[in-house]
């Protein structure tokens, strides 16, 4: 048993950010140092306390917008060392996209119903805290859905096992993780993974660096959209 | 044909010429005793008509002008020709005499073929009936007077006024012509006949005429049936050969019933503009001649008391009679005055009457037919136009025949047009028909003008009110429709919470009770527990559809763009989002922001429910301070009117319609849609900051929902107190 996470919690609602806080420390495999109600304060209790991981909500006083987003930007840059996971009630792509826009190492995005996952969380903020990056298959879907409109996108070339598979890779679980969670064998998923990057000419890398990859490669814009009337259906 | 300067010369010493010498004569040489005789007949007789005749000479090119000019300067000439005679008796028996004499009798003729024509001819000249012209012409035969008398009759024929009787033999006579003496005589020497037939055309004229000659000439007529009844008792009196007082009485009454004459001409001048002395352009110069002949007329009235009584009276009680006569005639002076100079330039103190009364006129009118039917008669009346049509310019710039002002019976053509234009804008066209008495002058054009540009910023204003009123009541409308849609989605969300969430949330604390009936009875399992919490998960996401049904916080949070982006990512049918640099980089006011996105959801909408579309495309661009939004598809399209879609396209013409944007729809059926919003933004709306990031926000008002943004979006201020209380002043004088 390794030893447990250090992370600060920031949540403004008081019974999320209790719930959560138990729900951490009753896996033991997490310490919550403090848990906050707004973004000054989290920067105050990272300075202090020096968490390995920070789980944050998105939208906090005072403006209840982006708050969460900042004040990862912000531990980032201050502390590269913390991983941030930013917990959003946002499908909008858009928000993951803002987070990740100046690079995705240690940031993860997952949207809150993945509190009811604790494994899921837990991983996600180890994932972070080592530099990794975790992002929420909803939000994956999002993407690739966008992508895969244009025939020519790589994306959509993508079966959807290997877009099962995709999701899983993108919450920056192992590929003995994801055989569980798709109830697959350990070769089908390396044949799938091996898919997946092919398909989309990325260079292979290792596990903690092909969310990374992912995103780096969602985030390119895509080809010219296709002009209203100027292809057959 | 004599140029009637020529005329005004020749008539004007001759007239002058002899009454000068009368006046000198008669007045201090050699005084004539003889009643009627003297200076009576030529001073109060004729020097009025004959002033008034030089005068209207001037004044009018009227025919009949000249006739009095003529008639009167005959008259002088003859009453200076029997001064001569008189005071010179010898001259009778001087061998030269038969044709001195010839002076003498052709003047008298003048004066009688002047005065006659003048009366029959009465105002213009115009003679209705054939017979009267005849008539009238055949006595121009009296102008042979002295050639036929010195033809036929042996002895000289002394003119008739001479109250001289002398047996001269004639030496030229032709005695085989002389059969033709007595019918000269009583045809051309005497002047019986052309006197009765210029009266007979006047009365005929008088009584027989149309109703418009016979009110002209009713006055005059009976100012010549007593100057003529007058005349003839005067001759009565000299053919019977009665002297001294019944001589004196008749020519006395002749003398004044003279001047019944000119006072009847100057009624026609004042009363109905005769002569056409109204004609602008010599307004002033027959104001200023006027003057001068009031001036003359004054100092004949003054002086005529004293100079008819010359030989009665000491020279004491002369100047006496005198000044009281000048003390009492003052007033009849200055009103007299008073009355030709409002006759004459009546018109041009009624012309800035015009103006002026137009502009009250005008101000009172709400109603556009009304400000034209006010305009029209106006101008017609202020310059005496025979009508007066004045037309608005539609939007396609033909004229529009309601509404239209007009006054009078529009008939013919126009002579006079005005164009109503204010800056380049084309509004309107103010036509005149003939004018009712002569032709319109530059001055007059040019007061048309002056009024026209008043009207022209009347008929626009008045349009203006009008296109606000319109507006107005879009506005209203359009408000109206925001709110109704506003509580249509309250009602919806409503719904959706009640029926959906509500229910859902219920289902869970009865699910939850049963697992902890089964936890207390051991018989719990973790399955059931993860599919309470999946049941909780489809709750919440059913809870973030309906929060982003109400407002897209992606909106607020990152703009236009990445909104509409996230939008396409959930859009069943393929669509590309395009958006230029500056619509990417720019935050917009947010209103602009949430109209532009509620346009793109509607318009989306419509191409996922009804257009069968393959694809479809969004583009978002800014140019310049307009942000561009355009929705195509390659589906079904419609026909106006047609398909559900109207209510949506109503919804987004009214959004569009509240940020002062302009909304295009291009849709034909099969052929496709295409919507673009062009929305501003500069201006008042936009001047709020692109994001108030610092600014506290209550959680309440972070799910406003875009009905409330486009309502707070919703132009107040432009429609100010200020702008709105004329517009309900209109609305309660139009109720009124």
């Amino acid at each position: 048993m390794p030893e447990p996470l250090e992370i600060v919690i920031a949540e403004d609602n008081y019974l999320v950010r209790e719930g959560v806080r138990r729900l951490l420390e009753d896996s033991g495999r997490v310490t919550v140092l403090a848990g906050v109600g707004t973004a000054v304060e989290l920067l105050d209790a990272v300075r202090r306390l020096g968490p390995e991981a920070v789980l944050t909500d998105i939208r906090m006083p005072p403006t209840h917008r982006m708050e969460g987003i900042e004040a990862a930007h912000a531990i980032r840059e201050a502390h590269p060392e913390i991983g941030v996971v930013v917990l959003s009630q946002h499908t909008d792509e858009a928000y993951a996209l803002a987070l990740f826009e100046n690079g995705s190492a240690g940031l993860g995005y997952l949207l809150k119903d993945r509190v009811g996952d604790l494994d899921d969380l837990v991983h996600a903020l180890v994932e972070v805290s080592t530099g990794g990056s975790v992002v929420d298959p909803v939000i994956i879907d999002a993407l690739v859905r966008r992508r895969s409109r244009d025939e020519a996108d790589p994306f959509a070339a993508l079966t959807p096992r290997e877009l099962d598979v995709l999701r899983e890779m993108a919450l920056g679980k192992t590929n003995a993780r994801i055989e569980e969670a798709l109830y697959l064998s350990s070769s089908t998923v390396e044949k799938h993974v091996n898919a997946i990057f092919t398909k989309l000419s990325i260079p292979e890398t290792g596990v903690n660096r092909r969310v990374a990859a992912v995103l780096a490669f969602l985030q390119r814009p895509s080809g010219d959209p296709r002009p209203i009337g100027t292809s057959a259906p | 044909m004599i140029p009637r300067k020529a005329w005004f010369v020749t008539l004007g010493v001759l007239g002058i010429g002899s009454l000068s010498y009368v006046f000198v004569v008669q007045g201090f040489v050699s005084p004539d005793p003889d009643p009627g005789a003297g200076l009576g007949w030529p001073l109060v007789g004729v020097l009025p008509l004959y002033a008034l005749g030089m005068w209207l000479l001037t004044a009018t090119s009227s025919r009949v002008a000249l006739y009095v000019a003529l008639g009167a300067t005959g008259a002088l000439v003859g009453s200076a020709f029997e001064t001569l005679v008189r005071t010179h008796p010898d001259l009778l028996t001087t061998p030269g005499y038969p044709y001195l004499n010839t002076v003498g009798i052709t003047a008298d003729a003048v004066a009688t073929v002047g005065l006659v024509l003048m009366i029959g001819a009465f105002p213009d000249g115009v003679i209705e009936r054939q017979w009267q012209r005849v008539a009238l012409g055949t006595v121009w035969v009296c102008l042979l007077v002295a050639p036929l008398t010195l033809l036929t009759t042996p002895h000289v024929v002394l003119p008739q006024y001479l109250g001289l009787s002398a047996e001269i033999d004639n030496p030229v006579v032709v005695p085989w012509l002389e059969w033709g003496a007595p019918l000269v005589d009583d045809l051309v020497v005497h002047p019986w006949l052309p006197a009765s037939l210029g009266v007979l055309v006047l009365v005929s004229r008088a009584f027989t005429g149309d109703a418009r000659t016979r009110a002209r000439v009713r006055v005059m007529a009976c100012s010549v049936l007593v100057w003529m009844g007058s005349w003839v008792l005067w001759m009565i009196t000299l053919e019977l050969g009665l002297r001294d007082t019944p001589l004196g009485v008749a020519a006395g009454l002749m003398t004044l019933s003279m001047l019944a004459v000119p006072v009847a001409l100057i009624h026609g001048i004042l009363r109905y503009g005769a002569f056409d002395v109204a004609d602008a352009d010599r307004a002033r110069l027959v104001v200023r001649s006027s003057t001068t002949f009031i001036a003359v007329l004054y100092g004949i009235a003054v002086a005529a008391p004293a100079l008819l009584l010359f030989d009665r009276l000491e020279p004491v009680s002369a100047v006496l009679l005198t000044a009281l006569a000048a003390v009492a005639l003052l007033p009849l002076r200055g009103w007299l005055q008073r009355a030709v100079t409002r006759a004459v330039l009546g018109d041009r103190e009624h012309h800035v009457a015009l103006l002026g009364e137009l502009g009250a006129r005008l101000e009172q009118a709400m109603e556009l037919d009304d400000v034209l039917a006010r305009l029209a008669e106006g101008v017609r009346g202020g310059l005496d136009a025979s009508w007066v049509r004045v037309q608005v310019l539609g939007a396609d710039g033909q004229a529009v025949t309601s509404p239209a002002g007009i006054a009078g019976d529009v008939v013919g053509d126009a002579v006079a047009t005005q164009d109503l234009i204010r800056g380049d804008e084309h509004l309107g066209r103010l036509e005149l028909g003939p004018r009712r008495r002569g032709e319109y002058d530059v001055a007059e054009l040019a007061l048309l003008q002056t009024v026209a540009r008043q009207a022209t910023t009347t008929v626009a204003n008045v349009r203006l009110t009008a296109r606000l009123n319109e507006q107005l009541d879009e506005l209203s409308a359009s408000r109206m429709r925001l709110i109704t849609a506003q509580d249509e989605e309250r009602r919806r969300i409503e719904r959706n919470l009640h029926d959906g969430i509500q229910q859902s949330v219920v289902a869970l604390i009865a699910n939850l009770g049963r697992a902890r009936q089964r936890l207390q009875r051991d018989e719990l399992r973790p399955l059931e527990l993860v599919e309470l919490q999946d049941q909780a998960r489809e709750m919440l996401t059913d809870l973030r559809e309906l929060a982003r049904g109400i407002h897209p916080q992606v909106l607020s949070d990152r703009g236009l763009v990445a909104a509409v982006e996230s939008r396409s990512s959930r859009f069943p049918v393929p669509l590309a989002v395009i958006a230029d640099e500056r619509a990417r980089a720019t935050r917009f006011a947010p209103d602009i922001e949430a109209v532009a996105f509620y346009t793109v959801r509607e318009a989306l909408a419509n191409v996922a429910k009804h257009s069968g579309a393959s694809c479809a495309r969004v583009s978002l661009s800014v140019d310049g301070d307009r942000l561009q939004v355009e929705v195509v598809d390659d589906g079904s399209g419609f026909s106006s009117g047609g398909r559900g879609s109207a209510g949506g396209l109503t919804n987004i013409r009214d959004r569009v319609a509240a940020v002062s944007g302009e909304l295009v729809v291009d849709a034909a059926p099969g052929g496709g849609t295409r919507i673009v919003v062009d929305l501003p933004l500069s201006g008042a709306m936009s001047e709020s900051v692109s994001v108030p990031s610092t600014v506290e926000r209550p959680v309440a008002t972070d799910t406003d929902d875009l009905d409330a943004a486009a309502d707070a979006a919703i132009p107040e201020p432009a429609l100010s107190t200020d702008t709105l209380a004329p517009v309900h002043r209109a609305e309660e004088a139009a109720r009124a």
